[in-house]
């Protein structure tokens, strides 16, 4: 970090850090009454409008959501197909985003406009269910995994940052007589590791939450992920009182607390993981590499 | 190397499924399974639009007694939300539920679905099926003049409301009042709109809850709120949305006297505070927050078995008082002329379908449980169980035995064994609660309180060829009533002058088409 | 003052692309080509002259070349482009679902053709033209505030000494992403209700009349630009931190060198890094202009609001053209995405004559 220690500089920084504890506190605001309110019985919740600590604790909203036996095992196939997809995605779309950053490709701008075109127009979900089923992955966890292998927008994001890395780094080791491949494996992937630690991240998000694929094409509430588990609880909860004989063994005293107690459920994996994340965002890696 | 070794593997996977596609898409259509021994049970799925946190379990109790009473082993498929996007992947894929469900002909978007599996022979003419099962074609009975808008049959069976209605139509809804601010002020129950406006007035300046501060509203409302309103335009003679005969011509009330009158009640109630402000946007639980905590004295909602869903509340936020105290229903409001008027929906809430793609022993497996599940024996059943393992009889009554829940009292049938779910396509039971139910007595009390002058819509059933008129513009006419109108209640310094600009525009925009195609249409049944 | 770069700017000096340029150059020159191939005064076609067929047939030849040379790269694309002819380029027929009357029973190579018929109706949807207005301008609206503010807040947040500090902003800042619409409008409503709502009471203590924020239309639009930064702000800061950690630090020191204060190494090192990453996320955004927010939208407006803040996706939602009616849906994101592309591809040409970056 470049020590900058002139008066101006220093006024800056107590802004800056003014500026960023107020963004904190802004941000932390609704996450924190969410997890309040996911604490408060019914009685104390309803009094106030503003949540900052709660008056009276209860873990009612979590041990309804626990109770559902199934949930431990829908854990673990959440946990084993956002592992699987990270991986899997992240190889095929990082194999493409490199190859896609030779401009002089021939057919590159051509499949890159077909590829581009997927992200606007597509069959609908009629059409794919019919593929899917033709290719047997209906009721199969595969489901999640084999058709999410690439997305666009994170193929976009890589080829950019890839596109960035200097030419010197290839150079070199094209001059060496290395391939593609080694290339790929021993120089890209190394220097990329922030991006793929981001979208791997944005990867694992987005299946761990992951509802509607498994609504759709899992039938089989045995195999369902967390995330449907967790929604399934959610729409129990939110709708039904308005259509007759949909109640009466619904819990209306519980319907909040559960609704944010599902928000903390699903949020907390993601928190426990992050920080090891954050380590791949490593600074100037590039140094030593460019010297050469 | 690892790298390299990983890479491989995912390659040698993904090839691997990819050669499974092709396999799995040279084979073409799986065989159908030959039909099982005449003893076997029979597999049949079932697909409800709800949500069950029970599990499967093949040997339970309940599954047992349908193998053995009606020969069927059931497979229930639950699906909360898009319901009826997950209806029509598996219609597409040659996958129907064997009995499923469906909004059938009430509400317009079902009614168009409804018509078009009708068109394409995806579910079968229940009534044709019907004879041989006595319980099945009584209740089809009750249920006549819901042929006309079918082609002459009944493609599904209507699932009934409640047996508590004698007559054709009932009103499912009620005004519910704080009793405590009633009785601390000495006042009765509303029954009519000039009483109600009283009532309301007093709830809003009296500070009855006696807490000092000015910060009640007499009434409040459910997002996106105008619809619930429509009791008090019928109490005007009017209505939101339905068709009265005048001079021979039907005509929208929407646009009668008797709407803008109410409009004027509104708009004066928004005016003097009365309303709340936020009638349109407050969500329901939040609006029953509003009423348990006082802020709010009136709302409008279902009767029945709503009393259960705002005792539990009161009892908790106010423990040392008896909730039956505090809130009470009220029973219908009367017109000008001192006649109760109010609209009336048929006995019916959605319908269940049989495929007509299944096999016909399957599909008379399907009517064979529909009429076991309206006998008095399988209604027992599925209200309550399996004696001695769900409930017992004790003295003529039963009791519930079922393990205790998070309320404190023994979990309803259906967290216990899935099947009881299979109850949701026979009937809902309204008003008729099973015994054991904490607070029966009121909610069968309350259920259909307000049926009392209900009148059906007349031309309910009437169907429009959307090709003629799409059912989108009759959305967007109802969007048109429902904006101008909310806007009008809140913002209108002249609403006799804003109300007539909302005809012109209302005419124009599709309206006047929609004026036509209704009558034409109407002629044409003889209406 | 100089731009400090990295040694090779993003996309710019790209030495493939050089290098492609030079080998052009070598076979064949191009300009005379398309001189010669014209049409004469009179009209005529001149045949090719042998000189273009030589020169024609050596690009080939390059070509082939050229693909024998990066068939590994072939390799390591087929993946990617497997699976995007299985899964997206297979079922793209369904798109034709917009032009026919889809019937369940017969598929939908089998359900009759009916053109523009469901364009037709919505279209003439009596809001659809003030809905589609209200899409666009809400959107523009989120390009100008709900975009720049992850990459302001991933700036502040590089600038911070302290490690921990910087990393426990981070850990924080991400986690509203994760809270749903619904949870979210409850917490707006709380917050802005006309009772006791917070900022209606903090307004009322200050001496101020309350104010229904929620049903006044003049409030709508900025309360959804508010709602989405406070929701994505965090977890958009991701992607640019991910971008800024990677630019060396001695571009820094050199700027520091020459006399650049902070806000000169902001401009001169930090913005120039970001440039094609920024360029790549505005072409996507632009490429997404009439697509609406519908979980936010829907969780948040009321029949008061309706004239600022009703989107295309939540009014047809809401006059019922979505349920079942295949035909609409699909037509109804047809003409959105249609009309998505074309702005994309038009951002994208504009991206890379200003900055020389684009997403291809």
């Amino acid at each position: 970090m470049v020590i900058d220690k002139s008066r101006g500089a220093k006024l800056f920084e107590a802004a800056n850090t003014v500026f960023l504890c107020l963004t904190v506190a802004l941000t932390l605001y609704p996450f924190w009454s969410v997890l309040v309110m996911s604490l408060m019985p019914y009685s104390e919740a309803i009094k106030t409008s503003f949540y900052l600590f709660p008056t009276r604790v209860t873990l009612d909203a979590y041990r309804y959501i626990m109770a559902s036996d199934r949930l431990i095992r829908g854990l673990g196939y959440s946990v084993y197909v956002t592992v699987l997809l990270v991986f899997y995605q992240l190889w095929i779309t990082s194999m493409a985003a490199y190859g896609f950053t030779k401009k002089d490709l021939p057919g590159r701008n051509a499949l890159l406009t077909l590829i581009i075109i997927t992200m606007f127009f597509g069959g609908g979900l009629i059409p794919y269910y019919l593929l899917v089923k033709a290719v047997g992955l209906v009721d199969s966890l595969w489901v999640m995994v084999i058709p999410a292998g690439v997305n666009t927008f994170h193929l976009i994001l890589i080829k950019s940052f890839i596109g960035s890395i200097p030419s010197e780094m290839e150079e070199s080791a094209i001059i060496d007589g290395a391939g593609f491949f080694r290339i790929f494996r021993s120089i890209i992937v190394p220097l990329s590791s922030s991006v793929l630690a981001t979208v791997g991240l944005f990867i694992a998000v987005g299946q761990w939450n992951n509802w509607y694929t498994p609504l759709i094409f899992i039938n089989d509430r045995e195999k369902w992920p967390l995330a449907m588990l967790l929604r399934e609880i959610l729409i129990n909860n939110q709708t039904g009182y308005l259509q007759p004989g949909f109640m009466v063994n619904r819990d209306i005293v519980l319907i909040r607390s559960v609704k944010m107690g599902v928000v903390i459920v699903s949020i907390v994996p993601i928190i426990l993981v992050y920080p090891f994340i954050q380590r791949y965002f490593v600074k100037g890696v590039m140094i030593g590499a460019i010297k050469s | 190397m690892k790298k390299r070794m990983i890479l491989q593997l995912l390659v040698a996977v993904f090839s691997l499924i990819a050669a499974q596609a092709l396999i799995a898409a040279g084979k073409g259509e799986p065989v159908s399974t030959a039909q099982p021994a005449a003893e076997e049970p029979v597999e049949l799925t079932f697909m409800l639009n709800a949500d069950s946190t029970a599990s499967v379990d093949e040997n339970s109790p309940m599954t047992k007694v349908l193998k053995e009473k009606v020969g069927i082993v059931p497979r229930i498929s639950f699906v909360g939300s898009d319901y009826f996007a997950k209806l029509s992947v598996l219609v597409a894929s040659d996958e129907t539920p064997d009995v499923f469900f469906h909004g059938g002909i009430g509400g317009q978007t079902t009614y168009e679905q409804y018509i078009k599996f009708i068109k394409e022979g995806l579910i079968i003419p229940i009534s044709d099926y019907a004879s041989p099962y006595p319980n099945l074609e009584k209740r089809l009975q009750a249920f006549e003049e819901l042929k006309a808008p079918q082609y002459g049959k009944l493609y599904a069976l209507p699932i009934m409301n409640s047996t508590k209605i004698k007559s054709t139509v009932a009103n499912p809804h009620t005004i519910w009042y704080r009793k405590d601010w009633l009785d601390k002020l000495g006042l009765p129950i509303p029954t009519n709109t000039d009483e109600m406006y009283t009532v309301l007035k007093a709830f809003t300046t009296q500070d009855p809850d006696g807490n000092g501060s000015n910060d009640t509203y007499g009434y409040t409302s459910m997002a996106p709120g105008l619809w619930w309103f429509y009791p008090i335009f019928n109490a005007f003679g009017s209505d939101i949305q339905r068709f009265e005969k005048k001079d021979g011509k039907w005509t929208p009330m929407n646009l009668n006297e008797g709407a803008k009158a109410a409009l004027v009640w509104f708009n004066r109630l928004y005016k003097e505070g009365i309303l709340d402000p936020e009638f349109m946007i407050t969500p329901w639980d939040k609006m029953i927050e509003k009423f348990v905590t006082g802020k709010a004295g009136a709302f409008m909602a279902n009767s029945g078995d709503w009393y259960i869903v705002l005792y539990n509340p009161f009892k908790q936020v106010y423990p040392d008082k008896d909730p039956k105290t505090m809130f009470t229903w009220s029973s219908g409001l009367r017109n000008a002329k001192g006649v109760k008027v109010v609209n009336g929906f048929p006995n019916y809430w959605s319908m269940t379908c049989i495929s007509a793609k299944s096999s016909e022993q399957k599909r008379t497996k399907a009517l064979e449980f529909l009429d076991y599940g309206l006998s008095d024996e399988g209604h027992t059943f599925l209200t309550y169980g399996v004696e001695g393992v769900n409930y017992e009889v004790k003295g003529g009554s039963k009791v519930n035995l079922n393990p205790i829940g998070t309320d404190g009292n023994p979990k309803p049938l259906s967290e216990v064994d899935l099947v009881a779910e299979l109850k949701k396509f026979i009937q809902w039971d309204v008003g008729v609660m099973p015994e054991g139910t904490p607070n029966k007595k009121e909610c069968d009390e309350s259920a259909y309180v307000w049926s009392e002058g209900a009148k059906a819509d007349p031309l309910a059933y009437l169907f429009i060829d959307p090709a003629i008129l799409d059912p989108s513009v009759v959305g967007s006419l109802w969007d048109i009533t429902q904006t101008t109108w909310t806007k009008i209640i809140v913002e209108s310094t002249n609403v006799s002058q804003d109300f007539d600009q909302y005809v012109k525009a209302w005419l124009v925009k599709g309206g006047q088409k929609y004026i036509e195609e209704m009558n034409k249409a109407a002629t044409a049944q003889g209406l | 003052m100089l731009d400090y770069l990295p040694a090779v700017r993003t996309g710019q000096q790209d030495p493939n692309r050089d290098r492609s340029s030079r080998i052009k150059d070598a076979s064949v020159p191009v300009t005379s080509v398309k001189s010669r191939r014209g049409t004469a005064a009179d009209g005529t076609i001149r045949s090719t002259p042998p000189s273009d067929r030589r020169s024609r047939r050596l690009s080939r030849r390059q070509t082939l070349k050229k693909i024998l040379r990066y068939r590994v790269i072939y390799l390591m694309l087929a993946p990617a482009i497997l699976t995007y002819i299985v899964f997206n380029y297979l079922p793209m027929y369904g798109v034709t679902i917009a032009f026919k009357d889809y019937w369940l029973s017969r598929g939908i190579l089998g359900s009759p053709w009916i053109g523009l018929y469901n364009f037709k109706v919505i279209l003439g949807l009596d809001k659809f033209w003030q809905v589609f207005r209200n899409t666009i301008v809400i959107n523009a609206l989120k390009l100008a505030f709900v975009f720049p503010a992850p990459v302001v807040l991933a700036i502040l947040m590089n600038e911070v000494r302290s490690r921990k500090f910087k990393r426990t902003v981070q850990t924080v800042v991400y986690l509203p992403h994760f809270i749903s619409w619904v949870v979210i409008s409850g917490i707006v409503l709380a917050l802005l209700s006309v009772d006791n709502g917070l900022v209606n009471t903090i307004l009322e203590s200050l001496g101020g009349r309350k104010i229904p924020f929620m049903i006044r239309s003049e409030f709508f639009r900025p309360i959804l630009i508010i709602t989405e930064i406070w929701k994505e702000a965090g977890w958009g800061t991701i992607i640019y931190l991910a971008v800024l950690c990677t630019i060396p630090q001695e571009l820094y020191e050199a700027a520091v060198i020459d006399g650049a204060g902070r806000f000169g190494r902001t401009l001169h090192v930090t913005l120039p890094a970001l440039t094609a990453i920024i360029a790549t996320m505005l072409i996507l955004t632009v490429g997404n202009m009439t697509i609406g927010n519908f979980d936010q939208v829907l969780n948040l407006y009321n029949p008061m609001v309706y004239d600022v803040g009703d989107i295309i996706d939540t009014y047809i939602y809401r006059v019922g053209l979505g349920e079942g009616k295949f035909g609409m849906g699909t037509a109804v994101g047809l003409f959105q995405n249609t009309i998505n592309l074309v702005l994309l591809l038009a951002a994208n040409n504009l991206a890379k004559r200003v900055t020389g970056s684009s997403l291809y």
